[in-house]
């Protein structure tokens, strides 16, 4: 272990570590700071260019993009109320009552440095659970690996946003898409249609781009309302000092840990994290009448809880080879462009592949205050442009990123392709996460299904009798039930609600 | 018909195909007791009753809506003005096709810069002469980067070969 690290400290001076972890970090908060444009679309964007580079390089950029956009959702939540990404929703709460006291530039710094706290907490928990859990996995055979897959999309399924069956439907979705291509175990093609471009299936790669990046676009030219404009007076970024920092520190860990909490929880997100932060930072806060009305507290919580949940949020990918959200999917694409599959094999055959990733997050991580102050201004002018040239521009960017990966036309095809078909999605509710899960485990699960049939001669049994599978299905089913028992209650409070008489007092917003 | 319940039927629909086209898999005598066909066909069934239940949930919901008198709930719109969204749309994936056909023959630089001017008139920008020379330098810019850049090998264009 030893030697691993010290052998991923001497890549910093060998390889592309040190600038590829900056980059990353700068186009994540520029990508971070553009409202409509997510974490994951902002990795989308960059994933077919790194088909050529090194994988280390690939994916510590694509890793610190992904630390970077986290920050950089907060520029404009602050600064114009429009949150650069989900999980920033919360900061404008009480961020944007800063910036309208003149407040903006402090703001801005407690984000920057409860970001940084967040994200150092959630570096550490990476590093120190990451090779332990994957030491576990080693252990895991067919069966395992079956059960393993269920319960991966059967959670992302039933927490996702929206009624438990459009979950259902959209990892169904996944899961169709995966078994276009060869039969895993016979070799049989299935629903090629006889095209041999789809024999080695469809290209995970370009759906993830096209369900996230065209879509966006395609939903974003839909909507009339423009952005509000970024003032540049008033937004110069001031670290908190000495006593500020004293301030935030117990809304920063408190946020860090419920980060912690919500990144190991597959399916739970940033933006769970930074509305829980908030409220329990609130709770336990001295003075709670400030949140709400230009609280620091209020920014430092949220913003270290969506921090802290993006690095923890990489260990079941990193562990177990299952992504927990978007963006953990598209950096799963990263590792799947280069031939690699994370998980406990790949953690144990070139180790300095992972720590060298861990070492590129350390270094993004220092590299994001130095980053920040260089890149507001950029940020502001970004926030200032018009949308239909972002638009315009992150289609070009798209189309020509896709075309990189096989120098082909019929490509970008599939990537329009699955962008109607993410453009559909949005339109219908369907949640998008469930049917990437589906597509990616597609192939896992029905193979490692399969092979544990051909051992066992066809008796199911086999998937009881090993005890860690039967857990992992236990806990599927308790899942799936568990979120139609809270549904139908849900659904029966909501219809009880209207028959209270007019005078009944209702609880008051939280 | 509200959206649930048209979404309900279409995924019916695109089972009923899927269970179709899963039936038609060849039998392998390299398979196992599952065969080929088999998950396909479950996924398949799963889809099925997932849209039936969905279209029945829905169905219901809109009764229970329509007998309290409240207007109906549209569940996951995520659009304010759902026509004019499909519209916008329809009208940039048909941009988005005419430019994949325009790829080869006309190169990387010339299609690229008529995208861009393409999609900012689409969206209502006036196309003055600025806004043309942000197409074409966009376009300039992007093939700097992949081609030069990256050493990315785009296409020359078969109507004005030998020009980029």
């Amino acid at each position: 272990m030893t030697d691993v690290i010290l052998q991923s400290i001497g890549m910093l001076g060998t390889s592309m570590i040190v600038p590829m972890a900056i980059l990353g970090m700068v186009w994540g908060i520029f990508g971070g700071a553009l409202p409509g444009i997510s974490p994951s679309i902002t990795m989308a964007l960059l994933l077919p260019l790194t088909y050529t580079m090194e994988p280390i390089s690939a994916l510590v950029l694509l890793a610190s993009t992904y630390v970077g956009a986290e920050y950089g959702g907060s520029v404009p939540a602050i600064l114009i109320r429009t949150p650069g990404t989900n999980a920033a929703a919360a900061t404008i709460i009480d961020g944007y009552e800063m910036k309208r006291k003149g407040r903006g530039g402090e703001a801005l710094g407690i984000s920057l440095w409860s970001s940084s706290v967040g994200n150092v907490v959630g570096i550490l928990c990476l590093i120190l659970f990451t090779a332990p859990l994957s030491q576990l996995a080693l252990s895991f055979r067919p069966t395992t690996y079956f059960a393993l897959g269920v319960l991966g999309l059967s959670v992302i399924a039933t927490v996702s946003e929206g009624l438990l069956i459009k979950g259902v439907i959209s990892a169904l979705i996944g899961l169709a898409i995966a078994t276009i291509g060869t039969d895993p175990v016979s070799g049989v093609a299935r629903f090629t249609l006889g095209n041999p471009d789809l024999l080695s299936g469809v290209p995970i790669i370009l759906v993830m781009v096209g369900l996230f990046a065209v879509s966006e676009v395609l939903d974003q030219v839909g909507q009339k309302a423009a952005w509000e404009r970024a003032q540049p007076a008033g937004s110069r970024l001031r670290l908190p000092d000495w006593a500020g920092q004293k301030r935030i520190t117990k809304a920063s860990l408190i946020g860090s840990a419920i980060g912690v909490f919500c990144g190991i929880m597959p399916g739970a997100g940033g933006t769970v994290a930074s509305f829980m932060a908030y409220n329990e930072a609130r709770r336990f806060s001295r003075t709670p009448e400030a949140f709400g009305k230009g609280s620091e507290e209020g920014i430092a919580a949220p913003e270290a809880a969506n921090n802290a949940d993006a690095g923890v949020g990489l260990i079941p990918l990193l562990s177990f080879g299952i992504p927990a959200s978007n963006s953990t999917a598209i950096l799963l694409g990263g590792f799947l462009i280069h031939g690699l599959i994370p998980g406990p094999v790949l953690f144990d055959r070139d180790p300095t592949l992972l720590y060298g990733l861990f070492t590129g997050l350390i270094v993004a991580t220092i590299a994001l205050i130095p980053a920040a102050f260089l890149t507001l201004s950029v940020c502001i002018w970004l926030v200032n442009r018009p949308k239909p040239y972002l638009m315009a521009f992150v289609l070009a960017l798209v189309f020509t990123g896709a075309y990189s990966v096989n120098f082909s036309i019929f490509d970008l095809g599939f990537v329009l392709a699955a962008g109607v078909l993410g453009f559909a999605m949005r339109y219908f509710g369907l949640p998008m996460l469930p049917t990437i899960l589906g597509l990616v485990l597609g192939y896992m699960i029905e193979a490692n299904y399969r092979r544990s049939l051909v051992i066992s001669g066809g008796d199911h049994w086999i998937f009881v009798e090993d005890r860690i599978a039967a857990v992992f299905l236990a806990l599927a089913l308790v899942f799936f039930v568990g979120s139609l028992v809270a549904e139908f209650r849900q659904r029966r409070r909501a219809r009880a609600e209207p028959a209270r008489p007019a005078s009944e007092p209702r609880e008051p917003a939280q | 018909m509200n959206r649930d319940m048209a979404l309900g039927l279409i995924v019916m629909a695109v089972a009923g195909l899927y269970i179709r086209s899963a039936l038609a898999i060849p039998v392998s005598f390299l398979g196992d007791a599952i065969g080929a066909g088999g998950v396909p066909l479950v996924l398949g069934w799963l889809m099925a009753l997932s849209g039936a239940g969905l279209f029945i949930h829905a169905l219901v919901a809109r009764r229970a809506v329509a007998a309290d008198g409240s207007p109906e709930d549209e569940r996951g719109g995520a659009f304010a003005d759902p026509r004019h969204a499909v519209i916008k749309a329809a009208g940039l994936i048909l941009i988005a096709a005419v430019f994949l056909f325009a790829l080869r023959p006309l190169g990387y630089v010339p299609a690229v810069a008529l995208l861009l001017a393409a999609l900012l008139a689409y969206q209502g920008v006036r196309l003055r002469p600025l806004q043309l020379l942000v197409a074409i330098g966009g376009a300039l810019a992007l093939w700097a980067l992949f081609d030069l850049g990256l050493g990315i090998d785009l296409p020359d264009g078969t109507l004005l070969s030998g020009l980029f």
